[in-house]
């Protein structure tokens, strides 16, 4: 197990008609790759699964196929398989780069699903998805891209909290009164110790390529190469920003580096989520 | 789901919702939220309001609410929100922003089917954005009273000579041969026609006139401005109903000396031959800044004005003998006098010199931006119907130098009217103290002991709103032309002897700008609605985001008993809202409001007619027959069957043959039950009727009771619709009392 954490979405930038969903699907197309997650595509009610073709406008190398926000967790027996294609002609040349994956539908777990494979540039992308009866799945975000891989894991002391917004009024009485803002807000926090040099600057790495907490890093808790169906461990992932927006370490032994631990806040839902 | 359902309900999920839109609502161009998601149930919300304020709403002291302001911070990270700040585009001054608070079942977060919204106000930005690195920076005002900012605008007289063209007719200051564009004095050429409200006599100006052109038959007819008005229709008989003249010397009529008071006179519209002297006209139509107005003025003929007054002063002739003099003479004559008119309408297009109708009339057909859309009608309504406040005042658009919101504060400050922007985006209107159908009917909003925090008590102090008073002075109260000077300003003292009792002397100004003169002229303690030596405390507290409901002016009732005990000091108390603070991060509000626990109690009106209620009464020697100890009354003759007589009516009795203070046959008796044509039963327990072997009362009537009124619209005595017991406020015009149409009622039913 490694993690692994992706910063760059090759899908975004890409017009809506870079989407073709197999049932005709077009309202709300730029929502798969507006950045956020709170704003969904929903993508019609359909029986049994619906897949989507994506034209990246160029070969690119992707390594992981990532469906944030997404309601597929309410549906029954859900599945998602990867394939990608030369020339957009399915066919003869489409490869099968990752097996159809029966997606984890436990809570906190649900909503962020990641696929992951082999390095492979192509332009032409099909995600195919299965379900038993009728459906109608949103997506907040499609990401792609290639992942980076980090050596080493986080250390024990690692943690995750799911926190509500909300507000409260405390009468004279003792009465109170709540209301629900938002959530439950997935945060993770990660510490690592004792790194060698390029271990800690891989780190490094990722917290100059997100600016901090600028720009949304996708983590992948537990990464892998292979083509066959991902077991629900591997399809954990979070689009959140780093909490710090400080990177500092401490050199805890003789070539040893610790730096300090690393919080990573979900990006916000849709309202209600 | 409904609003009121929604908020008062535990865990509900809340969210806000602005929508912007850059052309007046004909398309919302953003939608931003604390969320996303589609916060309308349609569309998709941008999240990205950062942080939002406290949004404070509350009646003025003057009369009309101080704008409400917002804080905003928008996310701009992504720089989507940058049009704010453009330059080139100017959005940020086009944009108006829509408030909303969006609640939902958190169970079931579809806002399409699962939620409930309320718009908490209309704003524009106060102040250009600003912008840092990651946000931008908003400062929203409301935007339902701000265009109340600008002047009127009205046609000048320039704008009415220069379009009457040719056309001589509408516009006394054209010669007939030429354009000549003659001003001869008063008033410069550019100088704003008037607008003017209510029945006091105002000022009418000549309006310049062709000093040289003495033989032209134009010249024998001079102009007098008196306001103009956005009515098209021809003026009526009492448009101007009287044209008042002043003279600086006594003046004469034919073979008589007659010194008229203060040199007042009206003169007729026409002389004893029934040709014209003056007459009310409006000139062609005039548009100004995009709406259509009608100057209305007096056209007065000189010679018979002249000829009216016959000065008995000859050229040629003997005294008594009216030789026509030169037209000169007409007009030096003419340029002495002063002028006023008395009306009953002048700018009003509501029939109607109610403040609440003048205020109307100034948004609606007056204000550049002003719409019939922009009002709480039904507010409005409301309030001219069930509160007493004529209002009768002139506004010269470029001599007064003030906005419509002056003028609309200063009609406020003369009637005791509150307007305000309602939460709905609408001007509207209330009354401190209103008592109308709902206020006395209605099942009013309880907010729950268990549900406030933070009270705190106070009696509001002098300056302050609802501050108590004992002694009334009249500010800025006004003469009228050719009005008696001696308005006295007071002071009134509360005849309920509060003065005394108080052992201080608490003076209300009260502001008299806008008043009509025939309440000026009236002690106010007997003239005003709402006028009282009352102390009400004033009540500050925090509770949740249920207040929302409430809309300023609105009663609710409270309880605070600090938990000593279910009577002290409030249990189920009314208080009348009069501010809010809602706080948008917290999601809590705070009211401020004054205690009305007497609303229902306390009634300042005469609620009925009797006369209504009668059934039938004593005629053509119909008489009925009381005995001691007997509960039978019975009657000579005709049918109680026919009359209608039921079982809950009175009789009341009445026998002159008693002394005054004796009340034996000086009685109301309830009716038991009608036993036959002639007979009937009465309940009263005392019956002592001075007549131990009965006797024959001549003098009675038999009334509905309380349990008998009328009931169906098809009775023919009936009051309109419903049913129930219906009360009528004075007539808004006239201060009387009146009859049950529809807007003297008191109880709409």
């Amino acid at each position: 197990m490694a993690h692994a954490y992706l910063f760059t979405n090759r899908a975004a930038g890409l017009a809506a008609t870079a989407f073709t969903w197999s049932n005709g699907a077009t309202a709300n197309r730029s929502y798969l790759n507006d950045g956020r997650m709170d704003q969904q595509m929903a993508v019609g009610s359909v029986a049994s699964g619906v897949n989507v073709i994506i034209d990246l406008g160029g070969a690119y190398s992707i390594t992981a196929v990532a469906i944030l926000n997404s309601n597929i967790g309410n549906a029954a027996s859900p599945t998602l398989k990867v394939e990608h294609d030369d020339d957009g002609v399915w066919g003869a040349g489409t490869v099968e780069a990752k097996a159809a994956s029966s997606l984890n539908v436990t809570a906190p777990s649900h909503k962020d699903h990641v696929l992951q494979f082999a390095s492979v540039a192509k332009r032409y992308w099909r995600l195919t998805w299965t379900w038993s009866g009728s459906f109608n799945m949103s997506i907040g975000e499609l990401y792609l891209g290639a992942s980076t891989s980090l050596a080493r894991i986080k250390v024990y002391g690692h943690g995750e909290s799911e926190e509500y917004r909300t507000t409260r009024l405390v009468t004279s009485t003792g009465e109170t009164r709540g209301h629900f803002l938002a959530g439950p807000i997935r945060v993770k926090r990660l510490p690592f110790s004792d790194l060698t040099l390029a271990q800690r600057d891989e780190l490094l790495a990722m917290f100059r390529n997100t600016k901090g907490g600028a720009n949304p890093v996708l983590w992948i808790e537990s990464a892998e190469s292979v083509a066959t169906a991902a077991a629900a461990a591997q399809q954990e992932c979070v689009w959140g920003r780093l909490a710090e927006d400080e990177f500092s370490w401490t050199e805890s032994d003789f070539g040893l580096y610790s730096p300090n631990e690393l919080v990573l806040r979900s990006l916000g839902r849709e309202l209600g989520a | 789901m409904a609003f009121a359902d929604e908020i008062v309900k535990d865990g509900r999920g809340l969210a806000i919702r602005l929508d912007v839109s850059l052309d007046n609502w004909t398309t919302v161009n953003y939608r931003y939220g604390t969320h996303g998601g589609k916060l309308d149930g349609t569309n998709y919300y941008d999240a990205r309001v950062a942080k939002i304020g406290t949004l404070n709403r509350g009646l003025g002291q003057g009369g009309i609410a101080a704008a409400a302001t917002l804080d905003v911070v928008l996310d701009n990270t992504d720089e989507l929100a940058d049009w704010l700040m453009d330059r080139a585009t100017a959005d940020a001054l086009k944009a108006r922003f829509r408030l909303y608070l969006v609640v939902y079942d958190t169970a079931v977060p579809d806002l399409s089917a699962n939620s409930a919204t309320k718009q908490l106000g209309e704003f524009v930005a106060m102040d250009f954005p600003r912008r840092d690195e990651a946000n931008i920076k908003l400062t929203l005002a409301d935007d339902v009273l701000g265009f109340l900012g600008e002047q009127f605008v009205t046609p000048s007289l320039r704008d009415w000579a220069a379009d009457a063209g040719s056309t001589t007719a509408n516009c006394p200051m054209k010669e007939t041969a030429g354009n000549t564009f003659v001003f001869q004095y008063s008033l410069d050429e550019n100088t704003q026609a008037p607008l003017a409200f209510g029945s006091n006599p105002i000022p009418a100006i000549p309006i310049g006139g062709p000093p040289e052109a003495f033989s032209d038959a134009a010249a024998l007819t001079r102009g007098l401005l008196v306001c103009c008005t956005t009515d098209s229709a021809a003026p009526g008989a009492n448009t101007i109903s009287q044209l008042w003249i002043e003279s600086e010397a006594p003046l004469t009529t034919t073979g008589l000396y007659r010194q008229v008071f203060r040199h007042i006179w009206a003169v007729p519209k026409t002389n004893s031959a029934g040709s014209t002297i003056w007459s009310a006209k409006k000139s062609q139509a005039l548009t100004v800044d995009g709406k259509t107005f009608y100057v209305l003025y007096v056209e007065v003929g000189i010679q018979l004005l002249y000829d009216f007054f016959n000065f008995g002063v000859s050229t040629g002739g003997t005294a008594g003998e009216e030789v026509a003099p030169p037209y000169a003479i007409w007009h030096d004559f003419f340029n002495t006098l002063n002028f006023a008119v008395l009306g009953d309408s002048y700018s009003e297009r509501n029939g109607s010199h109610h403040a609440a109708m003048v205020i109307r009339d100034l948004v609606t057909h007056y204000a550049k931006d002003g719409s019939l859309d922009r009002l709480n009608q039904a507010a409005f309504l409301t309030v001219k119907n069930q509160y007493y406040a004529p209002v009768s005042g002139v506004i010269w658009p470029s001599r007064d130098n003030a906005s419509m919101r002056d003028h609309i504060s200063a009609i406020c400050a003369s009637s005791g009217l509150d307007i305000f922007g309602d939460m709905g985006g609408s001007i509207s209107c209330t009354v401190a103290g209103l008592h109308d159908y709902a206020s006395q009917t209605a099942t009013l909003l309880a907010i729950s002991e268990e549900r406030i925090a933070d009270v705190e008590e106070w009696i509001p102090s002098q300056g302050e709103r609802g501050a108590p008073y004992n002694r009334i002075k009249y500010t800025n109260a006004k003469d009228s032309p050719f009005y008696p000077a001696a308005i006295s300003t007071g002071p009134f003292d509360d005849p309920g002897g509060t003065v005394t009792t108080w052992r201080r002397i608490l003076v209300r100004e009260m502001d008299e700008s806008w008043s009509d003169l025939a309440l000026t002229s009236k002690n106010p303690w007997a003239s005003r609605d709402h006028v009282e030596a009352k102390i009400r405390p004033r009540l500050r507290f925090t509770t949740t985001l249920e207040a929302l409901q409430l809309e300023l002016g609105d009663y609710f009732q409270l309880s605070w008993t600090r938990n000593l005990g279910a009577s002290d000091p409030y249990s189920n108390a009314i208080f009348q809202l009069e501010g809010m603070s809602i706080d948008l991060t917290e999601m809590r509000v705070e009211l401020e409001a004054l205690w009305r626990d007497d609303l229902r109690s306390d009634k300042p009106y005469l609620l009925d007619d009797e006369n209504f209620l009668v059934r039938v009464s004593a005629a053509g020697g119909r008489t009925c027959n009381v005995a001691d100890s007997s509960s039978a009354v019975a009657f000579s003759s005709g049918s109680l069957i026919a009359d209608g007589v039921a079982a809950g009516d009175i009789l009341v009795l009445k026998d002159s043959t008693l002394a005054a203070d004796n009340y034996t046959r000086f009685r109301a008796l309830r009716i038991l039950s009608r036993d036959s044509a002639s007979q009937l039963t009465v309940t009263d327990g005392d019956l002592d009727f001075d007549a131990p072997s009965g006797v024959n009362v001549s003098d009675w009537t038999i009334y509905r009771g309380h349990t008998t009124y009328h009931t169906a619209a098809s009775d023919p005595t009936n009051y309109p619709d419903g049913g129930g017991m219906y009360g009528r406020c004075a007539n808004t015009s006239t201060g009387t009392y009146s009859d049950a149409t529809t807007p003297h009622r008191l109880l709409l039913g």
